[in-house]
């Protein structure tokens, strides 16, 4: 458990937080400028604060008391790769794992694990200059693990890899996040990756924290951050899906969403059997009649739950939040498989929309992509 | 300040610096039995004093190129400060000690002014090639002045080729591969 309640003044930039950040990947989102890095690199102690950290009991900082990175214990993968040119890939991850040992500190992750979890034993007497960056970026990640931290700081790691790179990498993370139990911040303004691998969500404007939350509930309120200058991208929600079959010919992986069928593109056959997919609200059509022929592959049935008027940058639109179980008509349990839609309120009048109303929720498979896409 | 002194300036400090009658000429004189100005170590040490200021820049330019990003990353792995620096900046840094060594030694070399204040000119002694190259001439012996200067010509195009090759392949070997 990370707490912190921190002022910092830099440039234009006045950071302001409070918050507490429990096991598990919390993600920390908001556009370029926010203040996410430097939020980072306070935690971290590389950008001076005032006020107070305290880590799993641990006070890294207070008034009068300031512990140094090198002693906070801090696994930092940077935004720029920063791997040791002068050392190979093995001496890279030994760097921080002798120094551990020496210091006689562990999580119990050992070196040889690390080293099989992110699949680098081929690289391992290779110099950082010979990586591809997706090979880099695996190493950068398992480099900061091989630190036995007691925080696992990600600035955008994945920032500037193809899309078959962070197929690579988001199964590892997912599981090395999910297998240890410390607290990891997960920068990034990608809605895909955050539903993927994030558990909670910190919502970060101008220096200050707006929203936090569990990633499903935020993910559904993001349209109230976003202004005219400013977007957070579309809202959405997460839907959490176990795989059915996987159709190598058509590249359409078939999930079951609540007992419901959803198609879904994916060039690779995935690599877990449950999934986490973000479905953006504007992707989502709503029909009151079972539809006909028609290229939109996944009808789910469900009930209205919710009907919310949008303000702001959304002005014009209704927030429709259904819920796919059907035997929940009309009640709202929880947040497992409910997706919300974005249509316009012209729209929503003239179908007579209201809460409890059983209707269709049209998704196009070629908006939907698996985290392998 | 020896960067911007005149070498004859510096030189002529440096040979009453070196003379007997100073602390420094006599306890050298008391240690040796011999006197340092007009001797090869008198020359040694002059051109020490004169050359090391040359080494400064080209080592803080290799410093500052790295910048905060590798100490930041040993902090991360639990390096304490004089612990990172040892183990990421001094060997990150070894092209500038490569590249200012072997210009200061090239500049060195060439020196004439101070050496010819604190060394003399003993044949055999304290004769460098600079100062054979002038005496060459100043007794029109043309033939020997050619030889030496082409010697000296190819040994500064020599040195100057194996800096700039060997600090394009240090850049490479430091770029990742997808920035070149």
């Amino acid at each position: 458990m990370l707490s912190l309640d921190i002022q910092a003044q830099t440039g234009d930039l006045t950071l302001n937080v409070a918050t507490s950040i429990g096991d598990g990947v919390t993600a920390l989102f908001g556009p370029s400028g926010c203040g996410k890095t430097t939020l980072l690199r306070a935690i971290a102690g590389l950008m001076p604060s005032e006020g107070t950290i305290r880590c799993n009991n641990v006070v890294w900082q207070s008034t009068g008391t300031f512990m140094p990175l090198h002693q906070r214990r801090v696994g930092y993968v940077f935004q720029d790769d920063r791997l040791f040119p002068h050392l190979t890939v093995a001496g890279n991850l030994q760097y921080g794992f002798r120094r551990a040992k020496a210091a006689g500190l562990s999580i119990g992750l050992e070196l040889q694990e690390v080293v099989a979890r992110f699949d680098l034993e081929p690289l391992l007497q290779r110099y950082p200059n010979t990586l591809s960056g997706g090979e880099s970026r695996r190493v950068n990640i398992a480099r900061s693990l091989c630190s036995q931290p007691q925080l696992l700081l990600l600035d955008e790691p994945l920032t500037g890899l193809d899309a078959q790179r962070k197929a690579d990498i988001i199964p590892y993370l997912a599981t090395v996040a999910k297998d240890l139990s410390i607290p990891t911040v997960y920068v990034s303004h990608i809605n895909d990756e955050i539903a993927q691998l994030c558990d909670n969500m910190l919502v970060m404007t101008a220096g200050t924290l707006i929203d936090e939350g569990p990633t499903g509930e935020v993910l559904g309120r993001l349209w109230r951050a976003s202004g005219p200058d400013q977007s957070y991208g579309d809202p959405g929600s997460l839907l959490e899906a176990s795989v059915m079959h996987f159709d190598e010919a058509n590249a359409m992986v078939h999930l079951n969403v609540a007992g419901q069928e959803l198609q879904v593109i994916s060039p690779t056959e995935p690599q877990t059997q449950d999934l986490r997919l973000f479905l953006a609200a504007a992707d989502v059509a709503l029909s009151l009649d079972q539809p006909g022929r028609m290229s939109i592959r996944n009808v789910l049935t469900g009930a209205i739950v919710g009907i919310r008027q949008l303000t702001g940058a959304k002005i014009g639109l209704v927030a429709i939040d259904i819920d796919l179980d059907a035997e929940n008509h009309g009640q709202d349990k929880g947040n497992d498989h409910k997706i919300v839609a974005h249509i316009s309120a012209a729209a929503c009048n003239d179908l007579g929309l209201a809460r409890g109303m059983p209707v269709y929720a049209l998704i196009k498979s070629a908006k939907l992509t698996t985290p392998f896409a | 300040m020896p960067l911007v002194m005149p070498p004859t300036v510096l030189g002529f400090y440096l040979l009453v610096l070196f003379s007997p009658d100073n602390a420094l000429g006599g306890s050298w004189l008391a240690l040796t039995g011999t006197t340092l100005a007009f001797s090869f170590y008198g020359l040694v040490f002059a051109s020490l004093i004169y050359s090391l200021p040359f080494m400064v820049q080209p080592l803080t330019a290799a410093f500052t190129q790295l910048g905060r990003g590798p100490m930041e990353a040993a902090a991360s792995l639990g390096a304490s400060p004089m612990d990172a620096w040892l183990t990421t900046i001094l060997p990150m840094a070894r092209n500038g000690y490569l590249t200012a060594g072997v210009l200061t030694f090239a500049h060195t070399v060439g020196e004439f002014g101070i050496v010819l204040m604190v060394g003399g000119n003993l044949a055999g002694e304290t004769r460098v090639i600079s100062i054979a190259i002038y005496e060459s001439v100043e007794t029109l012996n043309y033939q020997e002045a050619y030889i030496l200067s082409g010697g000296l010509m190819a040994f500064s195009f020599v040195v100057l080729l194996g800096v700039y090759q060997f600090n394009r392949q240090f850049a490479m070997s430091l770029t990742p591969r997808g920035m070149r």
